[in-house]
């Protein structure tokens, strides 16, 4: 029940992140509100849900993508993964809003950098015809953060709000 | 390197591959109705997110645009002007051309020496019955040298300065010349009348004088050269018991609106 919630939220908020912020855009830059969203689940650190909606974003994004299809998948898996190695390995912190800042500039450039390997990668193994340069990525990497962090904190309430909504959902299924 | 022994990598691993399969599938294009399903998931949300998003954002950015469109405005009205400026001067070009076309046809036909001149004064709302022309004793201009317009007489110069001179229209009740009826050769004279047109008067009683004769400068006077035209007469206006015929004549020349002129060297 709950991965169907998953979905139905991805589907939700990539409608939103059409619908709303493609009419708002910044320097070009919108936000990425399921990157938000993986990042958020990653960090809580209870159970692997994170790349169940890390996989389903990705691919929903590959698929509005006209880039050569896996990037966004690889490029999100790739981004939890490491956030889940370093908060569970290597770092011990309080989650305020100068952590969540650097988690996020970290994400974001992780994720770029992959998304930039990537397409390298398949261009140069003739799978694509082109591939996007990494002057382009790095030019909307600061506009791009920080529309990031705007709706950094209502991502946050909304990522609580749906986790306590399924812990709910959970409780009443084992009959708590 | 112990991360590769957990759990978390194991569903790494796999996503790894998964996403390896179905780039590989999109490529077959195997993706493809999933795909269109994918892309048309979202689309309730993104008309209800549009549907509430767009009056606002057409709102402010009107508001954001009223600043550019203010400018723009201002642009327009400075160009608006800049081309009506410019209209009225295409307008006047095209006047001053067909005077000048006109004036042409006539220079191409006679033997006179003529001087061209620009009117800088014209006789305007018929007050002065006098024009100010653009040369003087520099080009060869005198007093009492005839002024032609279209072939026409239009009156005399009556003072000549170095760059400028000032001419007397043959409307004027100043102007007065020697004339002759070009059908019969007898001589009389032309004068103005008032701004009522030109008055030809002094024509013999037994002279031959009808509606429609021709009525040219005569050649008497040394400064004005004989068969400039006047104008034609359009009226007798003298009865059978006068001492002397009078007529009206008719010029074609619009007095009060002449631009370009010329003036006759003897």
């Amino acid at each position: 029940m709950k991965y169907f919630i998953y979905f139905i939220i991805i589907i939700g908020l990539i409608g939103f992140n059409i619908g709303l912020f493609n009419n708002l855009q910044i320097y070009g830059q919108i936000p990425n509100l399921l990157l938000l969203f993986s990042i958020y689940l990653c960090l809580e650190k209870k159970d692997f849900d994170f790349f169940f909606v890390a996989f389903f974003s990705g691919l929903l994004l590959d698929f509005f993508a006209t880039n050569f299809f896996g990037g966004y998948t690889l490029s999100f898996l790739v981004v939890v993964f490491c956030l889940y190695l370093l908060i569970n390995n290597l770092l011990v912190f309080e989650l305020n809003w100068q952590v969540l800042s650097l988690l996020l500039l970290g994400s974001l450039l992780l994720m770029n950098s992959v998304l930039w390997l990537y397409g390298l990668l398949v261009f140069k193994l003739g799978l694509s015809s082109e591939y996007i340069g990494i002057k382009i990525y790095a030019a909307g990497i600061l506009p791009e953060f920080f529309y990031n962090w705007i709706v950094l904190y209502p991502m946050y309430l909304f990522s609580d709000f749906v986790k306590k909504f399924i812990e709910n959902l959970s409780a009443k299924r084992r009959g708590f | 390197m112990r991360f590769i022994y957990t759990r978390a990598f194991g569903i790494f691993s796999a996503c790894v591959v998964v996403v390896a399969i179905l780039s590989f599938m999109q490529t077959k294009g195997i993706l493809d109705p999933i795909r269109v399903a994918a892309l048309q998931s979202p689309r309730p949300v993104i008309i209800l997110v549009e549907n509430i998003v767009m009056p606002i954002k057409n709102f402010f950015s009107t508001l954001y645009q009223l600043k550019k469109i203010a400018q723009e405005n201002n642009q327009l009205r400075s160009e608006v002007s800049t081309l009506q400026q410019n209209l009225t001067q295409y307008q006047q070009e095209a006047l001053e051309n067909d005077a000048l076309r006109k004036e042409l046809g006539f220079v191409k036909n006679t033997q006179l020496s003529l001087i061209p001149c620009t009117v800088l004064s014209e006789n305007a709302f018929g007050l002065t019955d006098s024009i100010i022309l653009n040369c003087g004793t520099n080009e060869g201009i005198s007093e009492g040298q005839a002024i032609i317009s279209q072939g026409y007489l239009v009156g005399k110069i009556n003072y000549a300065g170095k760059n400028s001179s000032t001419g007397v229209l043959a409307i004027s009740s100043n102007f007065s010349t020697d004339a002759a009826i070009s059908q019969t050769g007898v001589n009389a004279i032309a004068k103005g009348s008032f701004g009522s047109g030109i008055i030809l008067d002094q024509v013999p009683q037994n002279a031959l004088l009808s509606k429609g004769s021709l009525v040219s400068t005569a050649g008497i006077n040394e400064n004005i050269p004989k068969g400039v035209l006047i104008g034609e007469v359009s009226d007798i206006l003298s009865s059978g018991s006068d001492l002397f015929k009078r007529a009206a004549l008719f010029s074609p020349i619009d007095f009060n609106n002449l631009s370009f002129v010329f003036v006759a060297k003897q």
